[in-house]
């Protein structure tokens, strides 16, 4: 095909070229997962390919699928009811709290209110409900059963919960939040509370914006401790909320433990749902270094992940990494050899070295076949097809029918057909 | 095909003729084998016709389920190739109608999504590829089709009408059509215009 022609036929065909060299059949995907995938969705009922008709058919079933599905959603027995004794539902939805004011659940959960306080029920589903206290006192219980979706709002603050008993609080005036835990745990996310606070049985957190901190008192009962103690949140928590500075610290033994936990599960699943940046931002306010050296495996791999996905090499690089040093038996360390590859690829030297060392460390890993064709590309690209030639016949008898398999047999023949010195 | 009477070679080692038998008997082993060969075929192709940000792993799998359908129309076991070749490229026109679609109705700004395998996004040639497929969105679905296969992925006159569906002579009008329009809306496009002018300069430095 001659393309350029002319200037302007040049540099469509350098477009083209750039298109070639970046849109390639490769995947990070392991041939099996993806073949995994196609199995699950080879069990479900086929997508129609037909058009015209089929389709205005397929338009007209969606809408009645849709009409019936609402039918049903709305007359759903599954979806949670509740009552309010010893009170009533103001015009505006809301419950005022009198002498015994409980609103009571069907799933058997209960929320009684001091007097005076006000709360408001929202999003009732079939697996729990939100209880906005508007301000004043509340007592919650809510029945343990499985993947119950409660949430319990106080002001700013919302409170995740699943079985557990506790006494909740708000005062709009004196912006304070109070929580004293019976049993069960939640997590507290709000102002101070970094991407969230776990709580378990017989612990209290009390503060807020006003006080400018939020205070945890008594240890949780599976703490080893048995004397109480009373703590602000510790430095990197703090670090993580607006408006923190100036809170004296007093570092608390359990609780940073348990947040560490919800805040690695959290990063997992933002990078899932694709919040590349918040993962970096929350990184960062809380001090790269800091992560990097203390970070679980779990966090780093999310990381490593958050970075690569919004094209910050940089940080990927360092992650990675931190990764290699502090785990380096794990699988992801050993997977992070052939991510360093890709980065040292679009950022200057040393893929070759990244991917012989994946390679050498997973002949079987996931990534082994691309690290081999990528290797070879990029030694026939900075070498020749002479020294790209034995990678290519290796990869040959490995991956007969590999995704760089068309190359490897050109680079093969190109090899075998070069002059001899 | 394996001569009668020969011990069949394993399935993974054998042609697309007999691949494409054995799926048409719904061999069990035979759809492991189809996507190992013919994934990255299919992934290659989606990502040129569909651009640098629009994710296909579902539209690949896709063409798969279509694929396992379909193979029992097949009329010439040997066609497996241009067969699955026909597939994605009707699946990958159906998406750009869909794409355009969504973006007349607003369903999103570029109804693309954001592209998870590209490390280093925002290198100047990864904004030059995204620029690039927004004068590629500019022409008519067919010219564009016609325009990557001829083009991008190196396909033959012959074998672009066959993938079309449509005459030789057609085809070519449709890619040459497609040329001309790209050319003119990349001359247009101030992005691409500074890109092309700095990587002009480039290879005159590294020419000898």
């Amino acid at each position: 095909m001659n393309l350029a022609a002319t200037g302007t036929d040049k540099q469509t065909a350098a477009l083209v070229a750039l298109a070639q060299r970046e849109l390639h059949g490769e995947t990070l995907l392991s041939d099996d997962a993806g073949f995994a995938r196609l199995q699950l969705r080879m069990n479900t009922p086929p997508r129609f390919w037909a058009r015209g008709w089929v389709a205005g058919l397929a338009v007209a079933g969606s809408a009645c699928a849709l009409a019936a599905t609402l039918f049903f959603l709305h007359a759903s027995p599954a979806k949670l009811s509740f009552q309010v004794a010893g009170g009533a539902l103001d015009a505006r939805g809301h419950v005022v709290g009198g002498e015994h004011t409980l609103i009571r659940f069907s799933d058997g959960s209960e929320a009684t209110l001091a007097r005076g306080a006000e709360a408001q029920i929202a999003n009732v589903t079939e697996r729990g409900a939100d209880v906005v206290l508007a301000h004043g006192s509340m007592r919650v219980h809510i029945a343990k059963k499985p993947e119950a979706a409660w949430k319990v709002a106080a002001g700013p603050y919302d409170v995740r919960v699943t079985g557990t008993a506790f006494d909740v609080s708000w005062s709009n005036q004196a912006q304070a939040f109070d929580l004293r835990m019976e049993t069960g745990a939640v997590i507290v996310t709000g102002p101070l509370a970094g991407s969230g606070i776990v709580l378990r049985a017989g612990q209290h957190l009390f503060g807020g914006v006003a006080e400018g901190r939020l205070t945890v008192e008594g240890d949780s009962q599976a703490a080893a401790a048995p004397a109480p103690a009373i703590a602000a949140l510790e430095p990197a928590e703090r670090s993580l909320a607006p408006g923190a500075a100036g809170v004296t610290p007093t570092p608390l033994p359990s609780t940073p433990t348990q947040h560490a936990g919800a805040e690695v599960h959290a990063w997992t699943r933002q990078v899932a749902q694709g919040h590349f940046n918040a993962v970096l931002d929350e990184a960062e306010q809380r001090g790269l270094d800091r992560t990097l050296s203390s970070g679980s495996l779990e966090e780093l791999a999310a990381l490593a992940d958050a970075a690569r996905y919004a094209g910050r090499s940089s940080i990927a690089k360092r992650v990675l990494m931190a990764e290699r040093q502090r785990f380096p038996s794990s699988g992801p360390a050993r997977d992070a050899a052939f991510f360093l590859g890709r980065i040292a690829e679009e950022s200057g030297g040393g893929a070759v070295e990244w991917y012989e060392r994946y390679v050498s460390e997973n002949p079987r890993g996931a990534y082994a076949s691309q690290a081999f064709g990528r290797k070879m590309m990029l030694l026939y690209k900075q070498r020749g097809a002479k020294a790209a030639g034995p990678v290519a016949t290796e990869y040959l008898s490995r991956y007969p029918n590999g995704p760089y398999a068309a190359a490897a047999r050109k680079i093969d023949q190109e090899s075998q057909s070069a002059p001899k010195p | 095909m394996a001569a009668p009477g020969a011990a069949s070679p394993p399935l993974n080692e054998a042609d697309d003729a007999t691949l494409a038998c054995a799926l048409i008997e719904k061999n069990k082993a035979a759809p492991r084998v189809a996507w190992t060969r013919f994934a990255p075929l299919v992934r290659r192709i989606l990502r040129r016709s569909l651009g640098p940000q629009h994710d296909v792993e579902d539209i690949v799998q896709d063409v798969f389920l279509c694929l396992f359908e379909r193979v029992h129309t097949l009329r010439d076991p040997i066609a497996l190739k241009a067969f699955v070749i026909a597939i994605t490229v009707r699946t990958a026109r159906y998406e750009i109608r869909r794409a355009r679609v969504r973006r007349w109705v607003g369903l999103s700004r570029t109804a693309e999504l954001p592209d998870l395998r590209v490390v280093n996004a925002d290198t100047s040639s990864q904004h030059a590829l995204i620029h690039f497929y927004r004068a590629l969105n500019r022409i008519n679905e067919r010219d564009r089709t016609a325009f990557i296969l001829r083009f991008i992925e190196g396909m033959e006159a012959a074998e672009v009408a066959a993938a079309l569906e449509v005459s030789v002579p057609t085809a070519r009008r449709c890619f040459t059509r497609a040329w001309e329009r790209i050319t003119f809306f990349a001359q247009r496009d101030p992005f691409l215009v500074d890109y092309l002018s700095k990587l002009e300069v480039t290879s005159s430095e590294e020419d000898p």
